[in-house]
């Protein structure tokens, strides 16, 4: 499937060739559906948003060791990731501001072999805050 | 399927260029103050690696929290 940014993202006959393109057209609370393939972005998301893959084997959305890959950067947004790859991001792959939910994704080899000279605060994490169970 | 991290790792080493030198690198960094979950999907890979020097120092393999979040972890 070859999309184009010049195309309005609204039909499977005027699909975009980018998912920022995409981004950049939606409004808040639309759905972005990706067809399988390795999209090399670095994604800024800024309003509530679903963005749902092919399947995770399929669909990559790929940093090129480049800045982080996804970025929630809108503490009010409501975002939904879902059957995709992220992936090869420096340094996060995913980093959220807002409320986020990632199903049926794989989030893989991300990080940084970089040092950053500023100091960031990080205050330890309760045990409380983290809760890991099974929904069966 | 469950959710699953496995094989994320830090190998940081820095010192000596003042008080402070922080890596950090991870799969997920959630400072939201909103609820991120985590559900049927896989964290793997995600690490920090470099060396400076001298003593170990680094922050995140999979997921790095910030205070006053939530974050689930579901099948």
């Amino acid at each position: 499937m070859n999309g184009n940014d010049s195309n309005n993202c609204q039909t499977p006959e005027t699909t975009c060739k980018t998912i920022g393109h995409a981004i950049s057209l939606a409004a808040s609370g639309d759905s972005i559906i990706l067809a399988a393939a390795t999209y090399a972005e670095n994604l800024i998301i800024g309003l509530s948003l679903n963005v749902i893959g092919s399947g995770a084997s399929t669909t990559i959305i790929d940093g090129g060791g480049k800045g982080t890959v996804v970025s929630v950067s809108d503490a009010v947004a409501n975002v939904t990731l879902s059957q995709l790859t992220i992936q090869n991001s420096s340094p996060s792959g995913i980093y959220n501001l807002g409320s986020l939910e990632i199903t049926n994704s794989t989030v893989r080899n991300n990080g940084t072999t970089s040092f950053i000279g500023v100091v960031l605060a990080i205050a330890s994490v309760p045990v409380s805050a983290m809760a890991v169970y099974s929904s069966s | 399927m469950n959710s699953t991290i496995a094989n994320n790792s830090i190998h940081v080493y820095c010192s000596g260029s003042g008080p402070y030198c922080f890596a950090f690198g991870d799969g997920i960094s959630n400072e939201g103050a909103g609820r991120m979950t985590i559900v049927n999907s896989t964290l793997s890979g995600n690490s920090v690696s470099g060396k400076k020097n001298g003593n170990p120092f680094g922050c995140c393999g999979a997921i790095f929290m910030s205070l006053d979040n939530y974050t689930s972890l579901t099948r």
